[in-house]
């Protein structure tokens, strides 16, 4: 097995580079798709093995993210977006384990690779997520949502020196919190990296130390890189799950009060 | 000293450094969730997530040095 840090560049999609992290990303998704979509047909009302397995899954993130968000229409509505993430993240993690992957070579370049051991591919799942609680709060009400990290407000209200204070102190906190909203990206991005990157690291280095470690030793790593995969999996889902609720909870509280005092405009934008 | 052994070295330093400080936050956090199990083990299917999560947050500084000597031993 070969670890690098960049992915390599397999083909180009008119300007579009194809990497192998990219490709491998496509496998996993396909491969999920047609297997729940097949599995999802044989589920009836006398469960399966699988389909309890499955149904006690959803159910515990169903009400995590209900005790996030605060109602359970809203987290009907962020579930599917967040079980994806988990299950595609907990199935990418173990792609190395599966036998023969490395074998595939095209122009020299491994064709498939742990999806998640490349920063670009994490980073990506991590602004979506970001981004997303931004668009989201900006939609629903724009002014108050900037108003949170450019603290201008509290300068019209200012009526002595100490209020002053207050209000400069207030602005300063407030564009921390940009800075926060930056490192949340990065910290989601390098947590899940580091760690899938770290265990392949560690079981080429363990298989590299002489002729005679690369045939039992490494399968303690391996089982440490399996566990911290699955781990790191559950880990990104309920970050991003609070980094969502955090952003969004309280804009989607005064759209549901808007909607209250408002019945005909809520009527209107449900026919839409 | 030459830059690839001063760059080795510094990546050595870097991991070693960075992984005290999410080793001891670790280590409280795992302390404190078996200390509640033990008085309430009832709790414990809701203390393990958390705890999992919190030990998840704890450990970041390590991987953002993890990610920094990676810079160095491979960017740089």
């Amino acid at each position: 097995m070969e670890v690098s840090l960049p992915s390599h560049i397999l083909f180009m999609v008119g300007p579009v580079p194809v990497t192998n992290s990219v490709l491998s990303a496509f496998v996993i998704t396909l491969t999920l798709g047609a297997f729940s979509f097949f599995a999802s047909r044989r589920f009836a009302a006398v469960p399966t093995r699988f389909q309890v397995v499955a149904e006690t899954l959803f159910d515990y993130l169903l009400t995590q993210i209900e005790n996030a968000f605060g109602s359970k229409e809203r987290a009907r509505k962020f579930f599917p977006l967040l079980m994806t993430l988990m299950i595609f993240i907990a199935v990418a993690n173990q792609f190395s384990l599966v036998p023969l992957v490395a074998s595939f070579t095209y122009g020299g370049a491994p064709l498939l690779r742990t999806t998640t051991s490349d920063l670009s591919q994490t980073a990506t799942l991590a602004l979506v997520i970001v981004i997303l609680s931004h668009v989201i709060a900006l939609s629903i009400s724009p002014l108050r949502h900037i108003g949170n990290f450019i603290k201008i407000a509290p300068f019209f209200k200012v009526r002595s020196l100490g209020d002053l204070g207050n209000a400069l102190l207030g602005f300063a906190l407030g564009l921390l919190d940009i800075v926060g909203e930056i490192a949340k990206v990065l910290s989601l991005s390098c947590r899940l990296f580091g760690n899938i990157f770290a265990g392949e690291i560690m079981v080429v280095v363990i298989a590299s130390l002489a002729f005679w470690t690369q045939f039992l030793l490494p399968i303690p790593f391996m089982f440490l890189s399996l566990f911290s995969g699955f781990v790191q999996a559950f880990v990104f889902t309920l970050l991003s799950m609070q980094f969502l609720a955090g952003t969004v909870r309280g804009h989607l509280d005064t759209l549901d009060e808007r909607r209250a005092s408002k019945p005909k405009l809520a009527a209107k934008t449900m026919e839409a | 000293m030459d830059p690839i052994s001063a760059k080795v070295l510094a990546a050595g330093i870097c991991m070693g450094l960075g992984a005290i400080g999410p080793a001891i936050a670790e280590g409280f956090v795992g302390a404190k969730a078996m200390e509640a199990i033990g008085r309430n083990p009832a709790v414990s299917d809701k203390i393990i997530p958390n705890m999992i999560v919190a030990m998840a947050i704890c450990e970041s500084t390590g991987i953002y040095s993890l990610v920094i000597a990676l810079i160095v031993l491979f960017a740089v």
